[in-house]
């Protein structure tokens, strides 16, 4: 146990946190700006494993990690176009439109991937590239801090840029203001001239973006290649954490961090001999209980106001 | 004519197959060197043997299983994912149950079934309980229980049931008084299929003609009219839950006494995600998940026998899967001409 301890309180514990976290927090931020609009969007995890794909093939084939990003965040955005155009337009329900989006999302990449690679596993072959890792100047030499936060790849300080400017899109512009309305009140907004389904489609567009943000650092600096299903549940464990965030951008981030925590845990843990299978749920217990705790809470405050 | 409901539902399914093909047809140009070949061989491979048309009836024992389980949460508008889990986790208490030595053919799968049952039901209570007491939202528990599931089953056969001489993941080989007989010669039917139809013939009975059933046929339509039909909404969660975890149980232990000799999955199957597929395409009815699941089998046996034969990934089903879905479920496509269709009906009658 005292070994165990040992691990979590370095540096370097803070720094797996952190290097975990990018997609799970990416996704929370995504399904908040979603959510926010009154759109629940499940299509999260296979907006994440497309841009994953897409990013590191892109990468390869433009000889630039920065193309592959931009290809990752369009295929991120035509992704939301599709969910938007059969929730909003044809009117499918979205739980079930984001679940149809998964599965395809989760066979379509392995038939790309083979029919580009010939393999149904990796694009390890594809020698794709990544994306940098930023040393900041003076940060780096502060003891302790300077260890857990410089060195990261670039995609880590653009998660931070991103909570501040979601932050900022709600809070500080017309635009998210409109979102909010729109999710709380939609036929009240609509009433003073806003255009509901615009608002929804930019709402989902926003959070394609983000989601595609997670999905190219799973494939371009967490790993340097796609893997089959490598999201592996993140995107579901960021709508966990947007769940739980009450609808605050900073309770959402510090949810996903909370997550992001057992994940690190999870892959430390695996160094000493617990058997790793159960190891690996780790994570997913850890949700499974937030949620639940977090459910029963809600529901004693509900009563309490008498809403039972 | 397409002011008929039933007509226009109909009609609204064949576009939509149409649409599927033909954007398959437009990824197929773009990534085999013989599309045409690759394109007639996925419609039309599976008609030209016996065996293959066994192969179809074969894959649509899971897929209908995984159907009716998920379409049973599906209509009383419970978004539960856990089939998945459910699939993986009693395919491993099938693989502990299986391997043991048994003297009686007929009770030996009886009783595997039956257990994997049991086991599918009472996990599916876990999400079903905390849903039903705290509001708990059962697609992210759902979820993280198929990751658990999958974790905790991979250990118990790595640790309990590995057969030794077979590298990776494998249990002991089934013992023969396990296995399910088949049903049709020449091709490898089981007597799954036919336990299937009476599962759906009785699922049909209890939505149709039972107090539970109109419980849950009208908690779909208005989520607080289970308080009102004297069945309260706590017990109908629980109870629907149990009912799909039970259906997931008996479909793996069925699909694997059927089809495998041993326990050898090393991910999760994939099946109990096909069956939100089959729910939504087969509207959640019993018989639709029946069509549906053998729509679906038909083109993934089709994309296999292609597969083998081109360049072409059997994974390409993928496409036409998720089209259908999107288009089948969503309630505007297609629909001003059913509405163009009733008005000028109207007209007529009036006139």
């Amino acid at each position: 146990m005292l070994e165990v301890f040992k691990i979590i309180f370095t540096p370097d514990f803070g720094f797996t946190v952190i290097r975990v976290v990018v997609p799970i927090l990416f996704a929370a931020l995504g399904a908040y700006v979603a959510n926010s609009a009154g759109i629940a969007n499940i299509a999260m995890e296979g907006t994440m494993l497309m841009a994953a794909f897409v990013g590191t093939v892109c990468s390869a084939m433009f000889h630039s990690p920065w193309l592959g990003l931009l290809a990752a965040l369009i295929s991120g955005v035509l992704m939301s176009l599709i969910l938007a155009y059969f929730t909003l337009i044809l009117k499918t329900n979205n739980i079930l439109g984001g679940i149809a989006l998964n599965l395809f999302a989760s066979s379509f990449t392995v038939f790309l991937l083979f029919v580009i690679t010939g393999s149904k596993g990796t694009s390890a072959t594809l020698g794709a590239k990544s994306l940098p890792k930023v040393v900041i100047p003076i940060l780096k030499d502060i003891p302790i801090l300077g260890k857990i936060l410089s060195g990261h790849n670039v995609l880590v300080y653009i998660m931070f840029l991103a909570v501040i400017v979601v932050y900022l899109i709600m809070y500080q512009t017309p635009l998210g203001l409109r979102i909010k309305a729109v999710g709380k009140y939609q036929d009240a907004a609509e009433s003073v001239g806003v255009n509901v389904r615009r608002i929804k489609t930019i709402a989902l567009v926003i959070s394609g973006i983000l989601a595609a943000f997670g999905g190219a650092y799973m494939s371009m600096g967490y790993l340097s290649f796609f893997t089959k299903n490598m999201t592996a549940g993140r995107g579901f464990i960021g709508l966990a954490a947007e769940a739980m965030g009450h609808g605050s951008v900073w309770l959402v981030t510090f949810t996903a961090f909370l997550f992001g925590m057992f994940d690190a845990l999870s892959n430390a843990l695996q160094l000493f001999s617990f058997p790793s299978e159960i190891i690996q749920t780790i994570p997913y217990v850890a949700v499974f209980v937030g949620i639940v705790i977090y459910s029963i809470f809600e529901s004693k405050r509900a009563k309490a106001r008498g809403e039972q | 004519m397409l002011a008929n409901e039933k007509i226009f539902e109909a009609v609204k399914m064949i576009a939509s197959l149409l649409l599927a093909l033909l954007i398959t047809f437009v990824v197929l140009l773009a990534v085999s060197a013989t599309p045409l070949e690759s394109f007639s061989k996925m419609l039309f491979a599976p008609l030209t043997k016996v065996r293959y048309m066994g192969n179809v009836i074969e894959l649509m024992i899971p897929l209908s299983f995984a159907g009716l389980a998920t379409a049973l949460l599906f209509r009383t508008k419970l978004f539960n994912l856990g089939t998945e889990g459910i699939f993986y986790f009693c395919g491993v208490v099938t693989a502990a149950i299986a391997t043991q030595t048994f003297s009686n053919s007929l009770l030996h799968p009886i009783v595997t079934i039956l257990i994997s049952g049991l086991v599918g039901g009472t996990i599916a209570l876990i999400p079903g309980f905390f849903k039903a007491k705290y509001n708990t939202d059962e697609l992210v528990t759902s979820l993280m229980m198929n990751s658990i599931l999958f974790g905790l089953g991979l250990y118990l056969i790595k640790n309990f049931l590995q057969a030794k001489d077979v590298p990776g993941v494998a249990s002991q080989l089934f013992q023969s008084t396990a296995l399910l007989p088949i049903i049709i010669p020449g091709t490898r039917i089981h007597i799954g299929f036919a336990i299937l139809l009476v599962v759906v013939v009785l699922l049909w009975l209890m939505l149709y003609k039972t107090k539970l059933g109109y419980a849950i046929r009208m908690t779909g339509l208005n989520k607080s009219f289970a308080k009102y039909s004297g069945m309260n909404a706590f017990s109908l969660f629980l109870v629907v839950h149990f009912i799909s975890g039970f259906l997931g149980g008996i479909g793996s232990s069925i699909e694997l006494l059927g089809m495998y000799s041993r326990f050898q999955w090393s991910a999760l199957p994939g099946l109990g995600f096909t069956g939100a597929l089959m729910a939504m395409l087969g509207k959640n009815d019993p018989f639709g998940i029946l069509a549906a699941a053998f729509a679906i089998s038909y083109l993934r046996t089709g994309a296999d026998i292609m597969a083998r034969s081109t360049d072409v990934p059997v994974e390409v089903v993928a496409v036409v899967e998720a089209v259908i879905v999107l288009f089948v479920s969503s309630q505007y496509f297609l629909r001003k001409y059913h509405e163009r269709a009733l008005i000028k009906k109207g007209e007529q009658q009036d006139a």
